[in-house]
């Protein structure tokens, strides 16, 4: 966000957290859908400031990956571990963490985007949060409709909105699921330039995609789970 | 073949048979030549063929969606068993209390303006109708029946008619039964109150359904529904408040010959306007269909799922696209201030929640004078419940999403807890309004309790856990329900109807 520092949620100490492995472990994920393995034993390791793209054809697991590592699935086996210590969803804690982007996202109805995005900056103590998220949406290209309610968005729109609500938060990780759906190519660029200082600011990004231009310019690392034509 | 078979079944022209074959391997090559063919096909035969009737249309579309058959099992007969014993139990247990109701004395408190009641509430009810057929429809057609049947070059209205048929016929049992029991609690003559709102409401419908067709139509339904409701709310208004309720209630005690007079008039009315609307079944464009259709579907998945929440979202979803932009306000850098803040501008931003207390209140008040008291009290719960569940949309939408609750962190619970303000104050409210219109011994009491009952039960209503579906499922003559919707069905409600039983009790 323009001119905001990072600072640690309420309740939580950066310092206190285990800077030196690796900030997200994931090892021996295993996923099955009654008889069907989705997913058979993923390792994988997201290092502070370093991006990881996970890429592999429809169906490959990587959406159940995302949302096992987010906490909005349980995986059958293995494990999950935000800087060192298990990943609960149930956790406020780990929530104020996380900034995840994998399910639909959901808005405020009777507010407008520009309250919303005000109001979710306040929740997560921001000292100026209407200008701020002024700024934001001006960043991602939505100043224009600013004073519209959520349901009167397109789905691109919608999709910038969903993008912007992860980095209107602190975070010390961002989860995206195949987030240049439906995204322009203003907006893809928007997003590349976004992740990117994402890593410069020593967060983590794990990241699904089909784009291999985004996963080029992003990821550090790319954990591929079924063979992405070349 | 029959040449409207062919039309609609079969493409015209030679079929992939007739074709020499080739060994292709790109399919996008394949690709192309199917479509030019079938253009090719089209352009030459189209305006040969023979159009096909709708029989046809329509024996085709069941031939082809046919249910999903399945082995019978033990447990289907024991099903279709207890559904037919429960049903006829329920009929044969229903004559004799039917038979009371309409001969019988009604509910009503001796000298209460019974007539002016019933009037009232028929008019709010047919107001509502109006407005509710106008939003919806109220002729509806699905995206297949739209693409497979409307498109074909066939008379509309052979397609339609069956609809608008099903339409009516619902329309006229629901007003029979609401009507017979408005009419049997304002102690007035059931049959003719019954065969006067049956009249009215195929009229309305019938009515809206013309209205479709055309948007002149649309805006008289809309007057119409206007009118109906203003006239009913003027009615309770004089009720609640006693201006001119005397004379209001003994010029509505007509002579016979004036009732007949007016059945016939509606009965007239009632088939011109069923005339005219088959008539402009021709005349409804697809997209007014598909209006319709989204209403329904929303509604048939809140049947489905047993959740009113999925059409009171589908409409205010459909409000908030009207209203197009709004005056964003600033909410400051405090959260605490931030909270209440947002809880208003939501409020704000639903006037209509206001407008529906109000008639409420009037409703309510107008029902004391009628009902005696275990009937006044159930009532101010029921209406209570009903027009806070509105005011806690912000606890059902972090209950409900947890793309939501995420977002927040654990901020949510302090949102979550200002909408169970905003409801509490809502209740409160509602108590004091109600509270003296329950003769109680102990005013306070019962006011502490109603607003902490509904409250709770409202809480309860909205915070409903998503359907768990590994929980065994119970056979029922509607199919395999999952056990856990029954569980969920009775969160709040069963907590409310406690809760009538207790006032009820205690007042």
């Amino acid at each position: 966000m323009p001119g905001r520092t990072e600072t640690a949620p309420a309740g939580t100490s950066l310092t206190r957290l285990d800077r030196t492995g690796p900030l997200l472990r994931v090892s021996g994920l295993r996923r099955s859908f009654g008889p069907v393995p989705v997913l058979a034993g993923i390792d994988l390791a997201v290092g502070w400031g370093e991006a990881v793209a996970v890429t592999g054809p429809n169906g490959s697991g990587k959406t159940t990956l995302l949302r096992c590592v987010a906490g909005s699935d349980r995986p059958s086996a293995g494990v999950v571990e935000l800087c060192g210590q298990p990943m609960r969803e149930r956790n406020p804690d780990m929530r104020r963490r996380v900034a995840a982007l994998v399910d639909d996202v959901e808005f405020f109805a009777d507010l407008s985007i520009r309250e919303h995005l005000a109001l979710l900056m306040c929740a997560h103590g921001d000292d100026s949060p209407d200008e701020h998220a002024v700024a934001l949406l001006a960043e991602a290209g939505l100043a224009d409709a600013a004073d519209q309610l959520p349901v009167g968005l397109s789905s691109g729109q919608r999709r910038r909105l969903a993008l912007a609500t992860c980095f209107a938060r602190p975070r010390i990780l961002t989860l995206l699921d195949e987030p240049e759906q439906r995204l322009d190519r203003a907006g893809r660029r928007w997003l590349t330039t976004r992740l990117i200082a994402e890593k410069t600011a020593g967060r983590g990004v794990l990241f699904a995609s089909h784009d291999r231009g985004l996963v080029r310019s992003v990821a550090d690392r790319v954990v591929d789970l079924g063979g992405m034509p070349a | 073949m029959t040449t409207a078979g062919r039309a609609f079944g079969e493409a015209a022209g030679p079929g992939p048979a007739d074709r020499p074959a080739e060994a292709v391997t790109d399919p996008l090559a394949v690709a192309d030549r199917l479509a030019v063919a079938d253009r090719l096909a089209h352009a030459v035969d189209v305006g040969s063929l023979e159009v096909p009737g709708a029989r046809l249309l329509r024996n085709r579309l069941t031939a082809s969606s046919r249910p999903i058959r399945r082995p019978l099992r033990p447990t289907d007969v024991y099903v279709w068993l207890l559904a037919i014993g429960v049903l006829g139990a329920i009929a044969a247990g229903s004559l004799r209390p039917l038979a009371r109701l309409v001969t019988g004395p009604g509910w009503a408190l001796p000298h209460a303006p019974g007539r002016l009641f019933a009037v009232a509430v028929g008019l709010l009810l047919l107001g509502a109708l109006a407005q509710v057929l106008r939003a919806a429809g109220p002729i509806a057609a699905s995206s297949a029946f739209r693409f497979w049947l409307l498109a074909a070059p066939v008379r509309r209205r052979w397609l339609l008619r069956r609809r608008l048929l099903a339409l009516l016929a619902a329309t006229a049992v629901a007003a029979c039964l609401i009507a017979g029991l408005v009419a049997h609690a304002a102690s007035v003559a059931v049959l003719p109150g019954v065969a006067l709102a049956a009249l009215a409401a195929v009229t309305v419908t019938a009515g809206a359904v013309s209205g479709q067709a055309s948007e002149a139509g649309e805006r008289a339904m809309h007057v119409v529904g206007r009118s109906l409701s203003t006239a009913a709310v003027l009615g309770l208004g004089s009720l609640a408040t006693g201006i001119g309720r005397a004379d209001a209630n003994a010029a509505l005690r007509a002579p016979p010959g004036a009732l007949a007079a007016l059945l016939a008039a509606l009965t007239i009315a009632a088939l011109v306007c069923c005339w005219r609307a088959y008539r402009a079944l021709d005349q409804i464009g697809v997209g007014v269909l598909r209006r319709g259709q989204a209403l329904w579907t929303a509604g048939q998945a809140a049947a489905a799922s047993m959740d009113a929440f999925l059409l009171a979202d589908f409409l205010a979803e459909q409000r908030a696209r009207s209203t197009g932009r709004v005056r964003s306000v600033r909410f400051g850098s405090s959260f605490a201030l931030a909270v209440p803040r947002s809880e208003w501008v939501r409020l704000r931003r639903r006037p209509y929640v206001a407008g529906y207390a109000a008639v409420g209140a009037l409703l309510w008040w107008s029902c004391r004078l009628v009902l005696p008291g275990p009937g006044r009290a159930a009532l101010a719960l029921i209406l209570g419940y009903l027009l806070v569940l509105p005011l806690a949309g912000t606890l059902r939408q972090l209950a409900s999403g947890p793309g939501l609750r995420a977002q927040f962190a654990s901020r949510d619970r302090w949102l979550g807890r200002a909408s169970v303000a905003a409801c509490l104050l809502g209740v409160a409210a509602w108590a004091v309004i109600t509270t003296p219109g329950l003769a109680a011994t102990d005013r306070t009491v019962l006011a502490v309790l109603i607003t902490a009952g509904i409250t709770a039960a409202v809480c309860r209503t909205v915070t409903r856990p998503p359907l768990d579906y590994s929980k065994p499922p119970v056979p029922t003559p509607f199919g395999d329900l999952p056990l856990d919707l029954w569980r969920q069905l009775f969160r709040g409600p069963l907590l409310l109807t406690i809760l009538i039983l207790v006032v009820v009790r205690i007042r």
